[in-house]
C-alpha cells in the first residue's frame, strides 16, 4: 500500500484521480494525512448511508444528524479498519448500530414522517387517478413493511431497496448468510399475507 | 386419494419448496429446466413468483434521496474539528516536553565550557527548530492538504 501512497502524493493535485481509487487506497490515504481521501469516501458513500438511516428513522433530521455522526465514527476508528475487508459493510453496520442506539434513546411513540415522501406536485385526470392508485399502493406496502419486526423489514429493505449481497447484509447484522435468508423469506411470506395482490397493483388485505 | 397421487403431491410440494427456494436466492435463469417447467406449469408457484416479484419491484421503486451539499460540508467540518482535538491533545504534552527541555538547556547546560555546554546550544537550537516547525510552519498533514 506504500507505493500507493507515494504515487499519490504527487498526483493528488488532480483531484479526480482519487476519484478512481478503490475504498481500501482512500483509506490508506486518509490515514497516510491526506484529507482529501476522507472526503472523497463520504461522497462516495453519503448518499447511500443516508437512505439506509432513513430507512431506520423514516425522518430527515434524523438520518442527516445519523450520517454525519456515522462517518465521524468511522473516522475515529479507521485505524483499526481491516483493510484486507470490504468498506461498505463496515460502515453500514457502524451506521446501523448508531441509529438503533438512537432509536432506542427515543420515545417509543417517536412520530414518523413517511407519507410526504409519496407527495409530489399536483396533476389531474388519468395521470392523478394513476398516481392516487400508486400511492395508496405504496403506503399499503409501507403500512405492511412497517408492521414487520424490526430484522425482516431491515434484511427485505437491504437486499431489495439497498441492493445488498447476502455477504454484506451478513456482516451488517452481524449474523449468518443462512439466517439472513430465512428472515427474507419470512419478511416475504409475511408480506405476501399481509397484502393481496389485484391487478392494479398491491391492496391491502381485508381482515 | 391413493398412494400415487399423495406420491405425486408430495413430490410436486417438494419441487414447488425447491423451486421457490432456488427463485429467492439465484437469478431467474439459474433454475434448472425441469424447474423452470414446474414454474410454467405450477399455478401456485407462479402466483407465488409473480407476488415475490411485485415486492421486489415495490421495495425497488421505493424512493431514493440525495444528500445536500450542506450536509456533506456539515459532515467534513465535523470531521476535521475531530482532528484539529486529536492534533492539540497531541501537541500540547509536546510542547510542554520541548519548553522543559529547552529551560533546562538553558539554565543548566550553558554555562559548561565543554562538549557538553556546546551540545546543549545545539540541542536548544533544534528546539528552537522544533518550536517553529510546530507554531509556524504548521502540522505536516496541513501542509499537505495545502499543496492539494
Amino acid at each position: 500500500m506504500n507505493w500507493i501512497i507515494d504515487q499519490v502524493s504527487h498526483q493528488t493535485q488532480n483531484r479526480d484521480y482519487l476519484r478512481d481509487l478503490s475504498d481500501q487506497e482512500l483509506i490508506a490515504l486518509t490515514l497516510a494525512g491526506n484529507d482529501r481521501s476522507f472526503e472523497m469516501l463520504v461522497r462516495r458513500h453519503q448518499k447511500q448511508v443516508y437512505n439506509f438511516v432513513y430507512q431506520m428513522t423514516r425522518n430527515h433530521d434524523e438520518s442527516a444528524d445519523m450520517t454525519q455522526e456515522t462517518f465521524l465514527k468511522v473516522y475515529r476508528a479507521l485505524g483499526s479498519f481491516d483493510r484486507e475487508r470490504e468498506f461498505k459493510p463496515w460502515l453500514l453496520r457502524i451506521a446501523r448500530n448508531s441509529t438503533l442506539n438512537q432509536i432506542r434513546r427515543q420515545k417509543p411513540d417517536a412520530s414518523l414522517d413517511d407519507g410526504e415522501i409519496y407527495i409530489k406536485e399536483p396533476s389531474t385526470g388519468e395521470d392523478a387517478s394513476r398516481r392516487v392508485e400508486e400511492n395508496l399502493s405504496r403506503a399499503a406496502f409501507e403500512k405492511a413493511l412497517s408492521d414487520l419486526p424490526d430484522s425482516q423489514r431491515d434484511t427485505f429493505l437491504y437486499k431489495y431497496h439497498q441492493d445488498l449481497s447476502y455477504q454484506e447484509i451478513s456482516e451488517i447484522m452481524g449474523i449468518s448468510i443462512s439466517s439472513i435468508k430465512s428472515l427474507l423469506f419470512r419478511a416475504r411470506d409475511s408480506l405476501r399475507k399481509r397484502l393481496s395482490l389485484g391487478e392494479s397493483g398491491l391492496v391491502e388485505e381485508q381482515e | 386419494m391413493d398412494d400415487k397421487d399423495r406420491d405425486r403431491e408430495k413430490e410436486a410440494t417438494s419441487l414447488c419448496r425447491t423451486v421457490q427456494e432456488n427463485y429467492e436466492s439465484a437469478a431467474f435463469p439459474n433454475l434448472e429446466n425441469n424447474e423452470l417447467e414446474h414454474l410454467a406449469s405450477c399455478s401456485a408457484c407462479r402466483n407465488w413468483k409473480e407476488d415475490i416479484d411485485s415486492l421486489t419491484e415495490m421495495a425497488e421503486s421505493m424512493p431514493s434521496f440525495d444528500v445536500s451539499e450542506s450536509l456533506t460540508q456539515k459532515i467534513l467540518a465535523s470531521v476535521k474539528e475531530e482532528e484539529r482535538e486529536r492534533r492539540s491533545l497531541l501537541q500540547t504534552p509536546l510542547a510542554i516536553c520541548l519548553l522543559s527541555a529547552f529551560a533546562w538547556l538553558l539554565l543548566f547546560q550553558d554555562s559548561l565550557e565543554s562538549v557538553w555546554g556546546l551540545g546543549s546550544w545545539l540541542l536548544a537550537l533544534v528546539t528552537i527548530a522544533g518550536f517553529k516547525s510546530l507554531l509556524v510552519d504548521g502540522n505536516p498533514r496541513d501542509n499537505l492538504q495545502k499543496s492539494l
